[in-house]
């Protein structure tokens, strides 16, 4: 009961904040891809890889970078990514499991959906040393 | 004559109504007078209604569907530039601008030339990728707007498998 | 959708919208090439490849031009490089023409068909710049400004070479 109570508090003092108050974990792995010989696969990445090797001819995936922030509506988050490059993302809407972010980096402004705890999103093609870059952002 | 000349010359904008109004008239005034610019101008019309008629008759000639070419060639990539087909974008886009560019166009290609061709001739920028193609409302991941800065493309690839979603981006003329 | 809709869709990374793009504009595209190059393999094969190049040209187009206009400009580009490639310009002297019999009113005692062949061949005998001028302003119906951003020169080449042109083919259809 007191619980309750509290609860209807914390309700009325932040009456919006309780579908936009929520800040969203995200993670990005940066990725490289190239042509080169040899080199181990991570096996945190392993299943992303596999699905790229189907289709791209890119013979060597190698993980570089992750990078893990929260983003919520008024604080967009931004992390330098290899390269030199910035990357931020934005929280735009969020709904359930599903949430709409903004997100910039490698010459792009994109406006995606993600399902939380879903597949990432990946950009790829900024070149990078031998290869090329392949960016998976995720929401958790 | 020479005068005569010019309006001979005029004849092919007048029936393919480019004229001002002020050429118009005097061209129509000229014309008043003139049998051989009329016997011309006849000739120029019989011309053009041959050229129309077989035009209209070979238009059945109907263009076989080249989105599947078209789709595979984006799928494998930016297709590289020869080198004499982009100083010959530069000369010809120089006419599109002021001519003092001209100038600038060529000590552009000095340049290019004098640090050696052989830099400049891009390599395939690929994600050879074998489908090309955008599914919007799938659940999971759906791409909706995507904003490329100034000389940056970018394409949206779903892979043959998961169906993972991939925003292809390319700069162009990165190496 | 307009056009220059479906132009943003497709710098956007819409590839949906650029097919339609294509759907659009695959006719006179193809038409273009195939008057060019004379055959429809090479036409098929430019008008695609010139697509493609639009495809990946759509970063740098300005939307100032009309999207038709600007395709046009790489279907003639291509088309006429691959001329350029295949074999060396033929000159009027050689193209195996007959001259219709002047005296003889053209249109009357002569086959429709027969005609309008002794017309496509004059065309084809033409140059790749003549013949290109008079493609664009007869078949594509364009203006001669239109014509000079195509071909990327200015409107008094564009005003020459249709001269020029109608003189070659007035001449090989002996009505002058």
């Amino acid at each position: 009961m007191r619980r309750g109570v509290l609860m209807v508090f914390v309700f009325l003092v932040s009456p919006v904040s309780l579908v936009y108050a929520q800040a969203i974990p995200v993670e990005v792995r940066v990725i490289l891809a190239s042509r080169e010989p040899g080199g181990r696969q991570d096996p945190t990445i392993h299943s992303l890889v596999r699905e790229l090797q189907r289709d791209f001819a890119y013979t060597n995936y190698r993980l570089l970078e992750t990078h893990r922030g929260q983003v919520s509506p008024e604080q967009p988050w931004r992390t330098a990514i290899a390269g030199g490059r910035q990357l931020s993302v934005a929280l735009m809407r969020a709904a359930g499991g599903r949430v709409e972010v903004r997100i910039t980096t490698a010459g792009v402004n994109t406006l995606v959906g993600l399902q939380r705890g879903g597949r990432p999103i990946l950009l790829g093609g900024p070149p990078h040393e031998s290869g090329v870059l392949i960016i998976a952002i995720s929401a958790h | 004559m020479m005068g005569h000349r010019r309006y001979r010359r005029a004849l092919d904008a007048y029936v393919d109504g480019e004229l001002s109004d002020a050429e118009l008239t005097r061209v129509q005034a000229h014309l008043a007078g003139c049998g051989t610019c009329s016997r011309e101008l006849q000739h120029l019309e019989e011309l053009r209604g041959l050229l129309r008629q077989a035009h209209e008759e070979s238009a059945a000639e109907a263009a076989p569907a080249l989105w599947p070419g078209v789709r595979a060639r984006i799928a494998r990539g930016r297709p590289p530039r020869s080198f004499m087909a982009w100083i010959r974008g530069i000369w010809e886009a120089s006419w599109e601008r002021p001519r003092l560019s001209l100038a600038g166009a060529l000590v552009t290609a000095f340049l290019v030339l004098s640090t050696g061709y052989w830099m400049w001739e891009a390599p395939v920028v690929t994600p050879p990728v074998h489908t090309v193609a955008v599914e919007p409302g799938e659940e999971g991941v759906d791409v909706q707007a995507i904003d490329p800065e100034e000389g940056v493309s970018a394409m949206v690839l779903t892979t043959s498998g998961e169906g993972l979603k991939v925003i292809w981006v390319v700069a162009q003329g990165q190496l | 959708m307009e056009d220059h809709q479906l132009v943003e869709r497709s710098r956007a990374g819409d590839v949906a919208a650029f097919e339609e793009l294509v759907k659009r504009h695959q006719a006179r595209a193809y038409a273009i090439a195939y008057r060019l190059l004379g055959n429809r393999e090479d036409a098929q094969e430019a008008a695609q490849d010139a697509f493609a190049r639009a495809y990946f040209a759509l970063a740098g187009f300005r939307g100032t031009a009309q999207f038709r206009t600007w395709l046009y400009r790489i279907v003639v580009n291509l088309s006429t490089d691959l001329l350029r490639r295949r074999k060396p310009e033929v000159s009027t002297e050689d193209a195996a023409i007959q001259p219709v019999d002047g005296r003889a009113n053209p249109g009357e005692d002569l086959d429709r068909r027969e005609l309008r062949q002794r017309v496509s061949a004059a065309v084809e005998a033409l140059p790749p710049d003549l013949k290109t001028v008079i493609l664009l302003r007869e078949f594509e119906g364009m203006s001669y400004a239109e014509i000079a951003r195509v071909i990327r020169r200015p409107i008094g080449t564009v005003m020459s070479r249709l001269f020029h042109a109608r003189q070659r083919l007035q001449q090989s259809l002996r009505m002058s």
